[in-house]
């Protein structure tokens, strides 16, 4: 009988928010965004790099056995053709028609004089500057005898692998985007915790304005309509979390074709665990929370501005970054990690940089938990309270003092 | 005219007075100024943190050790600073070390490191952030090495040219780059966010205040008093007035925060805003006002209540957020083709010029050309919009949609509007 009560609530929520367009709308933006946004970007790096040979006259005789140059797979850097030729008048024609963009003049005793001209009309990109700069090094290196082995070596460079001190963590250099992981979690966690928020404070307000609430309140108790709410509200942004993830799956297997350093893409198990762990519990709180300010208000504008206070305080660590980052066990990130609604970002971050203590990230989650029990109690009782006032706003301190009944 | 002045000192008066209005015009300096405060309050015990990510080479003050198991490293460079880099004979002194706080961290070279390249890098805080920094060292260290610990070598490994640019495009000389100016960099992003942030906050007061007033009816009963186009000059004018209110108070508080801030921020003493930027910046702010003003009024007219209007302004705005979207690649080539496409079309004009003028310099042409576009837009907009003022479609309670608006907005209106009002 409670459990059927509350598995109804929580039915209509889903299906109410979930089947609007206005949802879909939301759930579809974001990639849709992020897709054009990319897209723009390939498109202008793709448009603006000149891929006009660039020619080079050798004075000195150092580049007389030019290497090949290797097929780029990085298609922002496309490989551009390097040209020997034999006077500035030739050179400085062709630069004239346009059949190269641009030529270098290496001077007679080139290695020891690095000197370099280089003449154009409009100045090249630095990424055609790297190149060249790459390919003079390879023919010096191939041209001296050097053990080929140590060659490899230098042109590959090495590949470090950071750990920490007992072992418990580590990340190769080419994992760099585990650093980015909690950022992207974190702005994904506060837009879904927002959007299902707003749904729960404007479905509990618009209920409580055309008196729907005074009905449905004759067959539930205050309590299991709120849970039914908040659970409600937690699978609409968790079905939006979904949705995302796997938009965000298929667009990594699509860019690995393009980037092939996202095709070994992945994360440790524990971190997402986690993660998992930390944002759940907020999540919780957030959602009791925003239904305590649906039910204290009376006009859903009103309520909108203050659910808005919110999320101030949700985003102040990407404010810090810098300091949170520069040292993840400092003041400031100890401080905003055992703040409620501060802590799930921080953390987030922390854990990413660092091996934060145990007993802290399980102090952590033990304060999320408690305040999210303790939000889901003040929701219910502010509930109860703030039904039977109407045009009267609640203020914090009528919910505290009161006892109810 | 009476009429107007009395409608634009209504909506300024009510709306400044307005709490959530105070609230933002204070909260939004205040986050700022309080990160500020905190920087400088929490600075002194953060190692000067703040420094070491603009400068990643060696910083003074670390030490670590070394591992060489593969026999790589015959000689430290000069260059690196005395007890920057220690050897060790086995890694599990150089871990005891680390421990007791001798060292922050050590490397491991394997004997395959010639092979395979893996290198072993421990660290006590194990931050992956800094760790990347500080790699540069030893990195350089082996490529040293590797090249036979020979300076000339290496100098010529690390700069095979040293390039002397010769530009030989007839005529004038090119733009000297800016980009030494660390605010070369910030300016555009600030001056684009504030951008749109005011744009949209303002536009969007109009489009609150319209619905409502048609929701609660308040509109019916000024109606029988005041012309439709005067009501919507006086809105557009007040709301104006109270956009260049938040305008004024948040560069003001900007400029201050800078002045005082600027220590903490390492910002150069000598900052200037550039006037010219200002000046367009007025410009491009008013017209681009004015314009999405219109659409928010036009939405605001055709909305029956404040919620179905939410929708409708997502499409609206949506031509705001493209040049917000594209920022950086607007900042990075402010001439090429889509920046300027995008500064020159109506719609998205207002911000990308004043990305692009933040950015580096823009054609006069370009400028007057896009405020000259802009400014017919307008004019068409709000002419459309006013005709949108009327009884009829104030009134009316048909249900929102973009087809609706558009349809209306060409004047087309009359039929769709009527058909449904029975």
């Amino acid at each position: 009988m409670f459990k059927s009560k509350i598995w109804q609530i929580v039915k209509y929520e889903y299906t109410r928010h979930v089947f609007r367009r206005r949802f879909l709308f939301s759930l579809l933006s974001l990639p849709f965004a992020v897709i054009v946004m990319i897209g723009a970007t390939l498109l202008i790096g793709r448009v603006s790099t000149n891929t006009t040979p660039v020619g080079y006259i050798d004075l000195s005789g150092a580049l007389a056995n030019p290497v090949e140059q290797a097929p780029s797979d990085d298609i922002f850097d496309p490989v551009i053709e390097f040209r020997p030729y034999q006077n500035r008048d030739q050179a400085r024609a062709d630069l004239e028609s346009g059949a190269i963009q641009a030529y270098y003049v290496l001077p007679e005793d080139y290695p020891q004089d690095p000197n370099t001209e280089l003449l154009y009309q409009e100045e090249p990109d630095s990424s055609m500057q790297y190149q060249f700069a790459d390919f003079v090094r390879n023919t010096l290196l191939s041209s001296e005898d050097v053990d080929p082995q140590l060659v490899t070596r230098l042109t590959d460079g090495s590949l470090i692998t950071i750990y920490s001190l007992d072992g418990s963590r580590q990340m190769r250099q080419d994992q760099w985007y585990q650093i980015f992981t909690p950022f992207i979690a974190g702005i994904m966690f506060i837009i879904v915790v927002m959007t299902s928020g707003g749904y729960l404070l404007q479905a509990v307000v618009e209920e409580k304005e055309n008196r729907t609430m005074e009905i449905v309140i004759t067959s539930v108790t205050p309590g299991q309509l709120m849970t039914g709410k908040i659970i409600g509200d937690i699978a609409v942004g968790l079905t939006q979390l979904i949705v995302w993830l796997i938009f965000g799956w298929i667009g990594l297997k699509v860019a690995g074709n393009f980037f092939p350093f996202l095709q070994s893409f992945s994360l440790p198990s524990g971190y997402i665990a986690g993660i998992l762990l930390i944002l759940l519990p907020a999540f919780v709180m957030i959602a009791a929370l925003m239904a305590a300010i649906g039910s204290t208000m009376t006009e859903v504008r009103e309520a909108q501005q203050i659910s808005g206070l919110f999320s101030l305080p949700m985003t102040i660590p990407f404010y810090l970054t810098s300091s949170i980052m520069m040292n993840p066990n400092g003041p400031v990130a100890m401080f905003f990690s055992f703040f409620p609604l501060t802590s799930p970002i921080t953390t987030l971050m922390r854990m990413s940089l660092t091996v934060v203590p145990t007993w802290q990230i399980a102090l952590n989650i033990g304060i999320l938990f408690v305040c999210a029990v303790f939000a889901i109690w003040f929701a219910g009782r502010a509930f109860r309270l703030g039904m039977l006032q109407y045009g009267k706003k609640l203020s914090l301190k009528d919910v505290l003092r009161k006892r109810a009944e | 005219m009476k009429k107007i002045w009395l409608v634009l000192k209504t909506e300024f008066i009510n709306t400044v007075t307005r709490r959530s209005f105070i609230l933002t015009l204070i909260l939004v300096p205040l986050i700022p100024a309080l990160i500020l405060g905190g920087m400088a309050l929490f600075g002194g015990n953060d190692n000067g943190g703040q420094g070491e990510i603009t400068q990643p080479e060696q910083s003074a003050d670390v030490a670590e050790g070394y591992v060489d198991q593969a026999d790589i490293i015959t000689k430290l460079p000069d260059w690196i600073d005395q007890g920057r880099l220690m050897r060790y004979d086995s890694e599990d002194a150089a871990r005891r070390d680390t421990q007791s706080g001798v060292l922050q961290a050590y490397y491991v070279i394997p004997a395959d490191y010639l092979e395979t390249g893996a290198i072993r890098y421990v660290r006590t805080d194990f931050n992956p952030l800094t760790a990347m920094n500080e790699i540069g060292i030893i990195n350089a260290v082996i490529e040293y090495n590797l090249l036979g610990a020979d300076d000339q070598r290496y100098s010529t490994y690390l700069n095979p040219v040293q390039v002397q640019p010769v530009d030989l495009t007839p005529g004038d000389q090119g733009q000297i780059s800016q980009s030494d100016n660390p605010l070369a960099f910030y300016l555009p992003y600030g001056v684009t966010m504030l951008f749109y942030a005011l744009i949209l906050s303002s536009a969007s007061l109009m489009l609150n205040s319209v619905a409502k007033e048609k929701e609660n009816r308040v509109m019916e009963i000024l109606l029988s008093s005041v012309k439709p186009t005067e009501l919507l000059a006086g809105k557009i004018l007040g709301l104006g007035l109270v956009g260049l209110l938040q305008l004024v108070v948040w560069m003001g508080s900007a400029l201050y925060l800078l002045r005082i801030g600027g220590g903490t921020l390492n910002i150069p003493a000598g900052l200037e805003f550039p006037p010219q930027l200002l000046l367009w910046g007025i410009l491009f702010f008013v017209l681009g006002y004015l314009l999405y003003a219109g659409f928010m009024a036009g939405v605001g007219a055709l909305v029956p209540n404040l919620r179905e209007a939410t929708q409708a302004t997502t499409v609206i705005v949506l031509p705001m957020i493209i040049p917000l979207m594209l920022v950086g690649v607007i900042i990075e080539q402010p001439s090429a083709p889509l920046p300027t496409i995008l500064s020159l079309f109506p719609l998205t004009g207002p911000t990308t010029m004043m990305t692009r003028l933040a950015a580096g310099p823009v054609p006069l042409w370009q400028l007057i050309l896009s405020a000259g576009l802009l400014l017919g837009t307008v004019i068409l907009i709000i002419r459309a919009v006013a005709r949108m003022f009327r009884a009829q479609t104030l009134l009316t309670g048909k249900k929102f949609s973009l087809g609706l608006y558009i349809k209306v907005l060409l004047g087309k209106g009359e039929e769709s509007l009527d058909t449904t009002s029975g």
